[in-house]
């Protein structure tokens, strides 16, 4: 199909959001491929189904840590000489970085990347990438690199933006508010470190503005300037630039010198599932309890009393633990363990949905890792291409995994997503083939749509640096992930395992 | 004449005259491959078909077994035709001539076959039909087997009707041609022009398509342009005009029994005259690991190559340069730095002081390197702050320039850790190359390499490059590239 043609189809079908999920057309003919979701919403089955579990084993331990994630994986990883037992909902770690394995190879569902360390970075998380051999030192950069290569995305590679029919380079587009824009970023490059809490405290008004009021104040505005950043803060905290906050928004262009040199991008398949795998591998397998659903935390003299759903078994454990470190899903307090949903129940999480589009056949290169999407549907932000992820070329399958950011509101639709995935399948489809000026549906052989209610937390004006475990009461139970006032950032939720092992060491 | 004898005799009339068609439309497929579609081309090939039946019709009249003979040669002819020619092209002059001695040999024998039988004139206008459903059938549908199906037909109707016509003789002499097409068969669409080839004039001959680069190889008589994304990297016919001048130099300002080290170099060519000096080991860190994989197993590539890369004193490393130099510390004698251009930031890193640095660590006290450095006519600033760069790093320079045919003037700049510059370009000066077996250079072509009149961008005028600072890549693209 002549890519002029494709677009005038296309376009009808670029239905804004988050009406995507009831107004989807309906496909025009039966798709060669079958979709299958996964979603989180099966919990509240499970929890209704669990009055008939059985009552399983009494245990007591000196730690429990609840959630797999990557916060959760990177505190076990630092109590590994300790007792402790990690609970995850799923059946496999990972949490927002989870995997799925199609023919034997993982493709990941969630967050899929990140950048060399440079200077000033917390050196507490980059010891611990350090003793994982996940990265080294390059002195020649000053910075750190990962050590397995063979997952740097080419630099030439890393990206393509398409909008309004045509390709660029960069989503912010070219012109002097562009060059005013970076000119201003660059005063604070060096000072936004990861994790944010390193960043100096002569910097945090800015976390109490929002990132766009920032902006409109700094510069003459236009709306499509705003549409470009939006769109990069959506991709990285969940909502747009009035719903960000200004220390947010800067920290994202300042964090590493993107515009100096050549920052490199780490991006296996799996995603960042490689962590979860990396750390894993230094623990016991015992330890590890996944499909293993925290229903009930209750504090006593002793420490707490936890009931844990064993879904596999159909069991109902007690678990008896001196200390926990929850590093679930905060928003699951209010079900776990109400006492501590109260410092929680300001947070704003985004809703994610991933479709991995497992294709196979001759489709167009070369690929680019991220393929950035601007189109009418702003919800949609576009794709990342297995292809780009291999050096060399092979004859397996090329995924798109596909993201679309929902708004808070959009949460309660996400019910909807199983009944009309074929649907959601067809319409994201269109919006590659419309990028690729190609149909790609026949080469397409499954689609797997994740829904992420709660993908991750939005940093809004005041959310960092507010650090529950300063001020809970209960000091045996601590807090770790993102969502405990972070960036939504690997590197933030690495960080807050180690801290929440060292306050649990510590008391 | 029996019923069925005639039948199988103006069947097999009328397969030829469709096969022709076909034939016809192949030809000007090809035509169009290289030189795009001309109305003229059209006129030309029909008209040659044309005549060549007319004289086939109404001057000649051959025994019946030449007759037979010469339709099966045309039969099995027409399964191969059309890579017949496309493998002829460009290999001589000559060559072009072959679509029209294809085509003149169709008609010719359609005429000879219509002179076989005796036929009244609807039988010229149903043939005349069928060769232009040929025609049209091949513009519109370019199904390459078809003719393959078409000439099996035609061979079973030609035996069958000589079988018929009692020509026990004839239907021996037709078994000879079953291998023919056989093989014609087995091997048609091989060596078939695809997209590729609407970029270039010269034949397309290999074409791989990467995950991040386009490699294509063309040929035009006998030599080969090799292509990286579109852009001409070497040819085969003055490669050694560039290899050469990179190479010799540096290895003659070093001493024997050398270790050395390429970086980039996935040709193999720098490789092949390396291995021409006495070399104790020489690893390999290439750039792109696909573009390596040609350099190694392309028998486009090692025709030109000499199959240095399967040397067994070469070890080819599959990983990062910057890290690599990193863990060789004070490890060789030669570094050659054979890498594209500095078009953007990360190519840019190959040409930084920081890299320079650590190529300077990882070579001997009396270790030497050498770089490409690009036009130092088209990318001045570029070339000039290459040097300075190398500078920067603790090398004494020597900048080189060569007149290489198929790229323009081409630059190189030395770096030498033991001596000052005014005794490297002194030595350089000196340097014989007597004893190897060179194409080119010898004393007099040093002469020339390292001179370069008076320098017309101060050295001044730009920046040290580096990874904080990075402005070659700006420099180069600022360069006066048109001409």
């Amino acid at each position: 199909m002549e890519r002029r043609d494709f677009i005038k189809t296309s376009s009808l079908l670029a239905l804004p959001l988050p009406s995507i999920l009831p107004s989807c057309r309906l496909p025009t003919r039966k798709p060669g491929y079958e979709v299958e979701v996964q979603s989180d919403v099966a919990t509240g089955h499970l929890l209704m189904q669990s009055k008939s579990f059985e009552t399983g084993k009494t245990v007591s331990i000196e730690t429990l840590i609840v959630g797999g994630g990557i916060a959760g994986m990177s505190a076990a990883y630092h109590l590994k000489n300790r007792e402790f037992v990690l609970c995850e909902l799923s059946d496999q770690l990972g949490g927002s970085s989870s995997a799925f394995t199609y023919e034997g190879s993982r493709f990941s569902q969630g967050a899929l990347y990140d950048f060399s360390y440079p200077e000033g970075y917390g050196r507490e998380v980059l010891g611990m990438l350090e003793a994982l051999k996940i990265i080294d030192y390059q002195p020649w950069k000053n910075n750190w690199n990962f050590t397995d290569q063979e997952h740097i995305i080419l630099n030439r590679r890393k990206n393509r933006v398409y909008a309004s029919g045509a390709y660029r380079n960069e989503v912010i587009s070219d012109g002097t508010l562009k060059d005013s824009f970076f000119k201003h970023i660059a005063s604070f490059q060096g000072k936004m470190p990861l994790p944010a809490r390193l960043i100096n405290s002569n910097l945090h008004t800015l976390n109490q503005v929002s990132f766009l009021d920032y902006l409109t104040e700094k510069f003459d505005l236009t709306d499509r300037f705003i549409a470009e950043v939006d769109y990069h803060m959506r991709d990285d905290y969940g909502a747009g630039c009035s719903a960000v906050s200004a220390l947010a928004g800067i920290h994202y262009y300042a964090c590493r010198p993107y515009n100096m040199e050549v920052v490199e991008l780490f991006s296996p398949k799996e995603g960042n599932f490689y962590f979860i795998r990396k750390i894993a591998d230094t623990l016991p397998k015992a330890q590890l309890l996944t499909r293993h659903l925290v229903k009930k935390i209750t504090g006593n003299q002793d420490g707490f009393t936890v009931e844990v759903l064993d879904i596999h078994n159909r069991l109902i454990h007690t678990f008896k633990t001196k200390k926990i470190i929850y590093a679930g899903q905060k928003h699951a307090l209010k079900y776990v363990y109400p006492q501590g949903y109260a410092h929680f129940k300001n947070n704003i999480y985004a809703p994610w949905m991933v479709l991995n589009i497992v294709t196979k056949g001759a489709l167009p290169l070369p690929a680019y890792w991220q393929n950035e999407i601007l189109g009418a549907d702003t919800t949609f932000l576009g794709f990342v291409d297995s292809a780009a992820q291999d050096r060399e070329l092979k004859d397996g399958n090329r995924v798109f995994t596909a993201f679309y950011c929902l708004p808070p509101g959009a949460r309660n639709d996400l019910v909807m997503v199983n009944s009309r995935r074929d649907q959601i399948a067809a319409t994201t489809i269109d919006y590659i083939s419309d990028y690729f000026g190609m149909d790609i549906g026949d080469a397409v052989q499954k689609v797997f749509i994740k829904v992420r209610g709660h993908a991750m937390p939005i940093p809004g004006p005041g959310y960092l640096f507010n650090d529950r475990n300063f001020y809970s009461k209960n000091k045996n139970l601590v807090y770790a992930g993102v969502d405990n006032g972070r960036l939504p950032l690997l590197f933030e939720a690495l960080d807050s395992g180690i801290q929440a092992s060292k306050l649990v060491l510590s008391s | 004449m029996s019923l069925y004898h005639k039948t199988a005799a103006y069947g097999f009339l009328c397969l030829l005259a469709f096969l022709g068609g076909t034939m016809i439309s192949h030809q000007i497929h090809f035509f169009m491959v290289f030189e795009g579609a001309l109305f003229l081309d059209w006129v030309i090939l029909i008209g040659i078909m044309g005549m060549a039946a007319g004289v086939g019709h109404l001057y000649l009249h051959t025994k019946p077994l030449t007759v037979t003979a010469l339709q099966m040669a045309v039969l099995c002819l027409s399964t191969i035709a059309f890579e017949l020619s496309f493998l002829t092209y460009g290999k001589s002059q000559v060559a072009s001539f072959v679509p029209y001695l294809i085509l003149f040999a169709t008609g010719f024998v359609l005429g000879l076959s219509l002179n076989a039988i005796e036929i009244s004139y609807k039988w010229y206008f149903i043939i005349s039909i069928l060769l232009i459903a040929g025609i049209l059938y091949q513009y519109y549908q370019s199904d390459r087997f078809l003719n393959s199906y078409l000439v099996i037909t035609g061979l079973l109707l030609l035996l069958l009707r000589n079988y018929l016509a009692i020509k026990r003789k004839h239907s021996l002499l037709l078994i000879m041609s079953v291998p023919v097409v056989v093989v014609a068969v087995i091997y048609n669409n091989t060596a078939v022009p695809d997209a590729r080839q609407s970029r270039y004039y010269d034949k397309v001959v290999y074409s791989r398509t990467g995950s991040f680069q386009q490699i294509d190889v063309t040929e035009w008589k006998g030599n080969y342009w090799f292509y990286y994304n579109n852009v001409n990297q070497f040819s085969s016919i003055d490669e050694w005009l560039y290899a050469e001048p990179m190479v010799h130099p540096v290895m003659e300002l070093s001493e024997s029994d050398r270790d050395v080290l390429v970086i980039g170099g996935e040709n193999g060519i720098i490789a092949r005259e390396i291995l021409k000096h006495d070399v104790h080991m020489l690893d390999i860190v290439p750039l792109d690991f696909e573009l390596i994989e040609e350099g190694v197993g392309n028998r486009f590539f090692t025709r030109v190559n000499k199959n240095a890369l399967t040397d067994g004193r070469v070890e080819i490393h599959h990983t990062n340069a910057f890290r690599f130099l990193h863990s060789r510390k004070d490890r060789y004698d030669v570094i050659l730095i054979d890498v594209p251009d500095p078009l953007d930031l990360e190519l840019n890193e190959y040409y930084t002081k920081e890299f320079y640095q650590l190529c300077y660590d990882a070579l001997r006290t009396d270790g030497i390197m050498i770089t490409q450095a690009g036009s130092p006519y088209f990318a001045t600033k570029a070339f000039t702050a290459i040097e300075k760069t190398i500078i920067a790093a603790n090398f004494a320079t020597l900048p080189l320039h060569n007149q290489v045919l198929t790229l323009g003037e081409w630059g190189w700049v030395i770096g030498s850790k033991k001596m000052n510059r005014a005794m490297l370009r002194n030595t350089a000066k000196r340097l014989k190359f007597n004893h190897l077996d060179t194409r080119w250079i010898n004393n007099e072509a040093m002469q020339l390499l390292i001179s370069f009149g008076k320098p017309y961008q101060p050295i001044d005028s730009v920046a040290v490059n580096s990874l904080k600072n990075p402005v070659i890549h700006s420099y180069y693209k600022s360069g006066t590239w048109k001409f």
